[in-house]
């Protein structure tokens, strides 16, 4: 390893170069100067003697005076650097040619045969001008005097130069060597200091940033050290500062939920955070170095310097984590320049897009939660408003069933009470025609209640004991008058494995039975109806019948066939006008049908005839023996109930309804009392204890369910037999009586025969009850409760 | 007595004293409208001051004639065409007429020996020169005062000089009994190598006054050369002496007396003539004379002109 030298060498190196070189430069200079000056020298030496030769002999020599002339030569040739001199071109030259130390080949001339460097010169001999006083007077040409040549030899010049030289070699020895002296003691002066400054900052570079240096020296070294420790102070403080950062970007980078790394130019990972190491099981700082192609696809790795020159954003990448797995990313990256300016760092952070998708996932899934429960609510809100809407029709449907009823009732009841009378034909036609318009009219009213109510779902199948073939006599019973008048003959049968008594909704059955028979008895004049009822063929369990009906009708068309059993649809426009009717029936029926688990269809051939076939489902009753109506109607001068001696109470508000309720009462010899109120009833009753009260629901002041309560709660309050009278015939309304403590229901309108059934019953009752209480009283004993004698009376309901 | 005066009047007894001032067959006489030349050998003050001297005399004296004056620098070709008669003041107005090839008369004042051997030999015309310079015989006289003992002298003269003043130094020289050598440099920066080779032939410098020889840096090294080989050096001047030589001799205010000069000239013109100072004067440097190991008698002290000490 090459060694470099320290301040101290380098500056005496440097000093001592200068010095060597500005004396060889010196010396050369010198040289050049000395030797230029000595042929200088010797060239003037040379002349100078010419010169004054020329001048100072040349006289003697023209005169003939030679001895001055001789004198003059011999005093140059003294001089130890003349060699020669040498007089030509006069008579008698020879005469003063002298030379010394040199062959006279050399004095003649010839340079060659000169020992060392001769320099010469030649001078032309001068005579004073014509004239003076020393010139002889003669001619004598200035041609003739000749001349003059002086040898100078340069040895005694350069001998002198040579001991210049050598002094001057001394001198620049020795001052020399005071120069490096003084060099060195200077540079020892200098880096002293910076080698205190050396160590100084060797310590600081190993983190002693406490240290501190004394400042000494020069001016210059002094500033140095107090800058040093200046430094060393801003370097402490930068050092805390930068150390502090570090941490804040330590705390940063391991809070960050993204994958952060940084790659050298090379490749090679030398930061990551601690969710990329967590995320892929690569670490930086591990024993193993790591590279971007370790866990980025090569291509991608090699273009990371691309994506960050441009600024790379959200690219999809994916990372390979050291189990193989493939953690897909958003990737953005930047370069980082360094502190020469050149960007040979980048820094990429990652989005790990699991966790993203995980968060997409749970928000998507309480998205659709939040969907779920708001479709839910807007659900419950709809069938809220639903339930709300089926509520007020309902309502309605009661107001409606009850307003017509009401005037129903006294049309209905009327009627009956005028058949009662003493009529002519006429006057009994027309109160036929009422009666059967008004019948009509209660049925056409039915008909909507019932598809309302079946539309509103508030009909529910009840499942009672009957008799089939019962029920058939009841409907053949109800339509007999309508066949007789049309000549129609209707005949039923039923298939003997049909037990004789089943479980099921009787009045539903009825209902169906009679719409559908009735349409066979009214589209089949003079015709026949046939009505079958049979066990059908069914998969399901429990036990399912068949009824048939055929006529021998009209028939209906193909195209009619398919909606026959739409609501508001007839096989024919004229279909209405002719026979009349809603176009409900078919509908209700085949509601009904479904309700009770079968399925309805028909057949027919135009002018030919119908068969229409249901089925409904059934269970078989597990009493086989016939029920048996409990009491027989009432009925006018009945031996067998002394009713005049019960106690009967009608609360109606209404006079018409009244004046029906009374008469009829009357006709079986009930002899009622009115009041118009509940309020009256329970005042009536708290007066006079009754037997029987007839209440009507909706009166003035106190209806009569509050009525009834109030009455309970008198001490008389179990006595009365309570029977609602009312216009409300809905589903429940009957149950709603019964809750607040009544004993029976008779829906208006009011028929008589219904209640002379009634009054039958529950007269009966109040006789045995009567009989008990006297028992009771002769044997002393406490009679029985009403209320205990009610329950024991078989169900009338 | 003014010196300049005195001067004046000896020049006048000398001049008078010439047996041939009466012959001047050749010398015009200067006649109202005459055209009078002064050329100066350069602009400096003191010529000026000469120059306007010597008009304001030659207007004293003839009437109606005035003189036009010009520095050498400024004569060329026909500039002394139609001269009556030409001035010139200072070697290089010498060397500036003597370039022209002329025949008017020509007064040369100041002029120093060597370089009147040369305006009697080019001029065609008549020429009265009147010199400034003392002679070798004063010199090597004032020499011998200084250092009696001394056997061979070293003169310092111009290239360029005549033969004459050469001779004249060999004759006087011989006479004293002395070795006489010549350096002959051909200009300032030649001095020093022609002292050097000087030096070891002789005993004592005389400086004789040449322009072109003498700057500070000549001067400087030949006497520098005198001190370090304490041999005399006689110089030409009192700045000379100022400067290091240990004696020089002079004739100090003659160019106070210019005007005066040239009307003795134009009264008894002679050519061929050399109006020389009769009067000069000498300057001392005991300090360079302590150096050298001299010792100038008092009364010789007492006798010089100017003493530094």
């Amino acid at each position: 390893m090459k060694r470099r030298l320290t301040i101290r060498g380098q500056l005496f190196s440097l000093v001592a170069l200068t010095i060597v070189a500005c004396l060889l430069s010196a010396g050369v200079l010198w040289f050049r100067w000395a030797t230029s000056e000595t042929e200088e020298y010797l060239k003037s030496r040379a002349t100078v003697l010419a010169d004054s030769a020329a001048v100072s002999i040349g006289l003697p020599l023209a005169t003939g005076d030679e001895a001055p002339a001789l004198a003059f030569i011999e005093q140059m040739m003294k001089q130890d650097d003349v060699r020669y001199v040498v007089v030509e071109g006069s008579l008698r030259a020879e005469a003063f040619q002298q030379n010394r130390g040199i062959t006279d080949a050399c004095a003649a001339g010839s340079k060659a045969a000169c020992d060392g460097r001769i320099f010469e010169q030649s001078a032309p001999m001068v005579l004073p001008q014509l004239g003076d006083d020393e010139l002889p007077d003669m001619e004598v040409p200035s041609s003739d005097v000749g001349s003059i040549r002086v040898g100078v030899s340069s040895e005694a010049a350069e001998r002198r130069m040579a001991e210049q030289l050598r002094s001057g070699l001394l001198i620049v020895v020795a001052v020399g060597a005071l120069v490096l002296l003084l060099t060195l003691l200077i540079a020892s002066r200098i880096t002293g200091p910076v080698g205190a400054l050396e160590r100084a900052a060797d310590l600081i570079a190993r983190g002693d940033l406490d240290q501190r240096v004394v400042a000494r020296g020069g001016q210059e070294i002094a500033a140095l050290g107090h800058s040093f420790n200046h430094m060393a102070a801003e370097l402490r403080t930068a050092t805390r500062s930068l150390g502090q950062s570090l941490e804040k970007m330590q705390i940063i980078q391991d809070t960050l939920g993204d994958l952060l790394f940084v790659v050298r130019a090379g490749g090679r990972v030398v930061v990551a955070n601690r969710a990329f190491v967590q995320a892929t099981g690569l670490d930086p700082a591990g024993s193993k170095l790591l590279h971007s192609v370790d866990f980025l696809d090569e291509e991608f790795a090699s273009n990371l310097g691309v994506l960050a020159q441009y600024g790379g954003r959200d690219v999809d990448a994916q990372i390979k984590a050291s189990d193989g797995e493939l953690i897909p990313v958003h990737m953005s990256c930047s370069s980082i320049p360094d502190p020469s300016g050149e960007r040979d760092h980048i820094l990429c952070v990652a989005r790990d897009l699991r966790a993203l998708r995980s968060a997409v996932e749970l928000a998507t899934t309480q998205a659709q939660l939040e969907e779920r429960e708001r479709t839910e609510a807007e659900l419950r809100e709809a069938r809220n408003v639903a339930v709300e809407a089926s509520a007020l029709k309902s309502r309605f449907l009661a107001n409606m069933s009850h307003e017509i009823r009401t005037p129903m009732n006294g049309i209905v009841g009327m009627t009956t009470l005028l058949e009662d009378t003493r009529l002519d034909a006429e006057q009994k036609d027309c109160t036929k025609t009422i009666r059967y318009s008004a019948d009509h009219l209660l049925g056409v009213i039915n008909d909507i209640l019932d598809f309302s109510k079946l539309e509103a779902g508030k009909v529910d199948i009840e499942i009672i004991d009957f008799s089939i073939e019962e029920e058939l006599q009841q409907v053949m019973k109800l339509l007999e008058p309508r066949a007789k008048a049309d000549n129609v003959a209707v005949t039923w049968t039923v298939d003997p494995s049909i037990p004789e008594f089943v479980a099921g909704d009787p009045v539903r059955l009825r209902q169906i039975l009679v719409n559908i028979v009735g349409n066979a008895v009214k589209f089949s004049p003079r015709g026949a109806v046939e009505v079958a009822v049979e066990p059908a063929n069914s998969s399901q369990g429990g036990l399912e019948l068949a009824f048939e009906v055929r006529d021998t009708g009209v028939g209906i068309k193909p195209e009619a066939l398919r909606h026959l059993f739409d609501p508001f649809t007839q096989a024919d426009d004229s279909t209405t006008r002719k026979f009349g009717g809603t176009g409900l029936g078919l509908s209700i029926s085949r509601q009904l049908v479904e309700l009770m688990g079968g399925e309805i269809g028909a057949k027919s051939t135009l002018g030919t005839g119908s068969t229409f076939r249901f089925t409904v489902h059934l269970q078989e009753a597990e009493n086989q023996e016939a029920a048996v109506s409990a009491e027989p109607a009432l009925t006018r001068n009945d031996p067998s109930v002394d009713i005049e001696t019960v106690k009967v109470l009608l609360a109606e508000d209404n006079p018409v309804n009244a004046k029906v309720a009374l008469r009829f009462l009357e006709r079986i010899g009930v002899h009622a009392d009115l009041v118009v109120d509940g309020a009256e009833a329970v005042a009536a009753h708290q007066a006079m204890t009754y037997d029987i009260i007839f209440m009507d629901c909706q009166m003035p002041v106190l209806d009569g369910f509050d009525a009834t309560k109030q009455i309970r709660a008198l001490p008389n309050g179990d006595a009365p037999i309570i029977i609602a009278m009312t216009a409300n015939a809905m589903k429940g309304d009957r149950e709603a009586c019964l809750a607040v403590g009544m004993d029976d229901y008779v829906a208006k309108p009011i028929e008589r025969s219904i209640l002379d059934e009634k009054m039958g019953v529950w007269a009966r009752v109040v006789i045995r009850q009567r009989a008990m209480e006297r028992r009771a009283g002769a044997q002393g004993v406490s009679p029985p409760s009403r209320a205990s004698v009610r329950a024991a009376t078989p169900d009338l309901n | 007595m003014d010196s300049g005066i005195l001067y004046l009047l000896v020049g006048a007894l000398s001049l008078s004293a010439s047996p041939s001032m009466a012959a001047a067959p050749d010398w015009p006489a200067l006649t109202p409208g005459a055209s009078v030349v002064v050329v100066t050998s350069s602009d400096h003050a003191a010529y000026k001051r000469m120059a306007a001297a010597l008009d304001k005399s030659l207007r004293a004296r003839h009437r109606g004639v005035n003189a036009r004056i010009h520095p050498a620098s400024e004569v060329r070709g026909s500039a002394l065409a139609g001269a009556h008669l030409v001035v010139a003041l200072g070697a290089k107005a010498v060397e500036a007429v003597l370039a022209i090839d002329g025949d008017a008369p020509v007064a040369v004042a100041f002029a120093g020996q060597p370089k009147l051997d040369g305006v009697h030999r080019k001029w065609r015309g008549p020429v009265a020169v009147m010199s400034r310079t003392p002679t070798p015989k004063e010199k090597i006289a004032l020499l011998h005062r200084i250092a009696p003992d001394i056997k061979a002298l070293g003169v310092l003269v111009g290239s360029d000089v005549p033969e004459s003043l050469l001779h004249e130094y060999r004759r006087q020289a011989a006479a004293a009994g002395l070795r006489v050598f010549f350096a002959r440099p051909t200009g300032a920066q030649d001095v020093h190598a022609k002292i050097q080779a000087l030096l070891p032939n002789v005993e004592a410098l005389v400086a004789e006054p040449e322009a072109k020889l003498w700057d500070a840096a000549s001067i400087r090294a030949v006497v520098i050369a005198s001190l370090k080989a304490k041999i005399p050096l006689i110089g030409f001047s009192k700045t000379f002496a100022k400067a290091g030589a240990v004696a020089s001799i002079y004739c100090d205010d003659i160019e106070l007396i210019a005007g005066d000069l040239a009307n003795l000239i134009l009264a008894r013109p002679k050519e061929g003539t050399t109006h020389t100072p009769s009067k000069t004067l000498i300057a001392l440097n005991l300090v360079v004379a302590d150096r050298i190991g001299l010792r100038p008698s008092p009364d010789f002290v007492e006798s010089a002109k100017e003493v530094f000490r």
